[in-house]
C-alpha cells in the first residue's frame, strides 16, 4: 500500500463521493486496502520495539514492572507463609509425639509463624480468613476480590481506582457483603454485572 | 498478558486488524502504529481476553482507536485549544466512541449494518463481504463509505 498525500486525498474523496469515481478506480483502491500484510515481519518489528522499550524501562523502573515485582513478592511471602506453617505443624507433630504436655510448645511455634508472616508481607497481613489491606489502591483491592471470586475487573473510574484505603477483607463473607462494605466509603462505587466487578 | 499469548494473538489477528485500520486511516504507517499500540497495551496491561471474544475485542479496539485519531485530527483543525481538557480520559473516550458508533450504526439500513459489522467487527475482505451479500465489491465500498460518513457526522452533528 503506497500512501502519499495524493493517494490519501483520493481515498478521502472516494469515501466522500464514491459516485464520482469509476468502478475500476474503486476496485483498485479496494485491492490496495485488502493487500495481505506481512505478519512475520510486523511481529519482528513489534518484538524489537518492545525489547528496546523494556531496556529503557529497566533504567527508569516504571509502575508496570513494579507491579510485577510486587506480585512476585506477594507470591514469595505466600510460599514463605506456607513453609512456616508446614514447619510449625511438623514441630507440633514432633513435640506431641515425644512429649506428653503439648500446649505451650504449640502456642510458641505458631506465634513464630505468625510474626514472621507479618514481616514478610509488606502491605497486607493475613489471618485465617480475613485479609488486612493497608494503604492499598481501590484498583488492586477490586482485582484481589474479583480474582478470589473468579470475576474479571472493569476499571471504569480511573481516579477512584487510585484512591487508597485501609480495609479488612473477610473472605468468609459473601461477595455482596464485601461490596456493600466497600461502598460505604465515600467515592467508592462497586458493582457486579455479568461476571465483572466494575469500579465506577 | 504473557508474551506467548500476545504472539499467538498477533499472528492470528494482525492481518485483519491492519485491514480495518487501513479502511479508516488509509495510512500504512499510522495503521501499523495503531495495531502495535493495541498489542503493547495488552502486553503491559491486565486485560485478559477470552478466546471467543478476542477477535471482536481486537477489531473493535482498532476501529475505536482509528476513529479517535480521525476525530482528533478534525477537531484539531477546528479548534486548536479546546480539546485538550475534554479528551484526557482515554477509557471514557473509548466508551464514548463505542456509543457514537453504535448510535450511528443503528440508524443505517439493515444491510448497511450487516456490511459494517462484517468489515469492522469480523475483519472480512471486500471480496468476502460482496459474496456473502451477493452484491458487487463496488457496492460494498459505497455502503461502507456511507456508514463511515454517518459516523464522522456524529462526531460533530452540526458540522461546525
Amino acid at each position: 500500500m503506497k500512501t502519499n498525500d495524493h493517494n490519501k486525498r483520493l481515498f478521502r474523496s472516494m469515501q466522500e463521493e464514491p459516485d464520482k469515481f469509476s468502478d475500476k478506480e474503486i476496485e483498485a483502491m479496494m485491492d490496495d486496502l485488502d493487500q495481505e500484510a506481512d505478519v512475520d515481519e510486523a511481529w519482528q518489528q513489534f518484538e524489537n520495539e518492545e525489547s528496546r522499550v523494556k531496556d529503557e524501562e529497566f533504567a527508569t523502573a516504571l509502575p508496570a514492572t513494579q507491579f510485577h515485582t510486587s506480585l512476585r513478592k506477594v507470591a514469595a511471602s505466600f510460599v514463605g507463609l506456607l513453609m512456616l506453617s508446614g514447619i510449625a505443624i511438623a514441630a507440633v507433630h514432633i513435640v506431641r509425639h515425644y512429649q506428653k504436655p503439648e500446649a505451650p510448645q504449640v502456642a510458641d511455634t505458631t506465634a513464630v509463624a505468625n510474626s514472621s508472616s507479618f514481616t514478610l508481607h509488606s502491605s497486607s497481613k493475613e489471618t485465617a480468613e480475613s485479609v488486612v489491606l493497608d494503604n492499598v489502591t481501590l484498583d488492586s483491592i477490586a482485582r484481589d476480590i474479583a480474582a478470589y471470586h473468579h470475576l474479571e475487573t472493569d476499571l471504569q473510574n480511573e481516579q477512584a481506582g487510585q484512591l487508597r484505603f485501609y480495609f479488612v477483607w473477610n473472605q468468609e463473607e459473601s461477595l455482596q457483603e464485601v461490596i456493600e462494605k466497600l461502598n460505604m466509603f465515600e467515592q467508592v462505587n462497586l458493582a457486579v454485572e455479568d461476571h465483572k466487578l466494575i469500579v465506577r | 498478558m504473557e508474551r506467548h499469548d500476545i504472539q499467538r494473538l498477533f499472528k492470528q489477528h494482525y492481518g485483519k486488524m491492519l485491514r480495518v485500520a487501513r479502511t479508516i486511516l488509509y495510512d500504512e504507517q499510522e495503521s501499523k502504529d495503531v495495531v502495535s499500540d493495541i498489542f503493547e497495551g495488552l502486553l503491559r496491561g491486565r486485560t485478559v481476553l477470552m478466546p471467543d471474544t478476542e477477535e471482536r475485542y481486537l477489531l473493535t479496539s482498532v476501529r475505536n482507536q482509528c476513529l479517535k485519531r480521525i476525530r482528533h485530527q478534525e477537531t484539531r483543525l477546528r479548534m486548536e485549544t479546546a480539546t485538550a481538557g475534554l479528551t484526557s480520559d482515554a477509557e471514557l473516550e473509548d466508551d464514548r466512541m463505542t456509543d457514537i458508533v453504535e448510535y450511528a450504526v443503528s440508524h443505517l439500513t439493515e444491510q448497511e449494518q450487516r456490511i459494517f459489522r462484517l468489515r469492522f467487527s469480523e475483519g472480512y475482505s471486500y471480496e468476502d463481504i460482496a459474496s456473502s451479500e451477493s452484491i458487487s465489491r463496488v457496492a460494498v465500498w459505497k455502503h461502507l463509505s456511507h456508514a463511515l460518513k454517518e459516523i464522522k457526522n456524529r462526531f460533530n452533528p452540526k458540522g461546525l
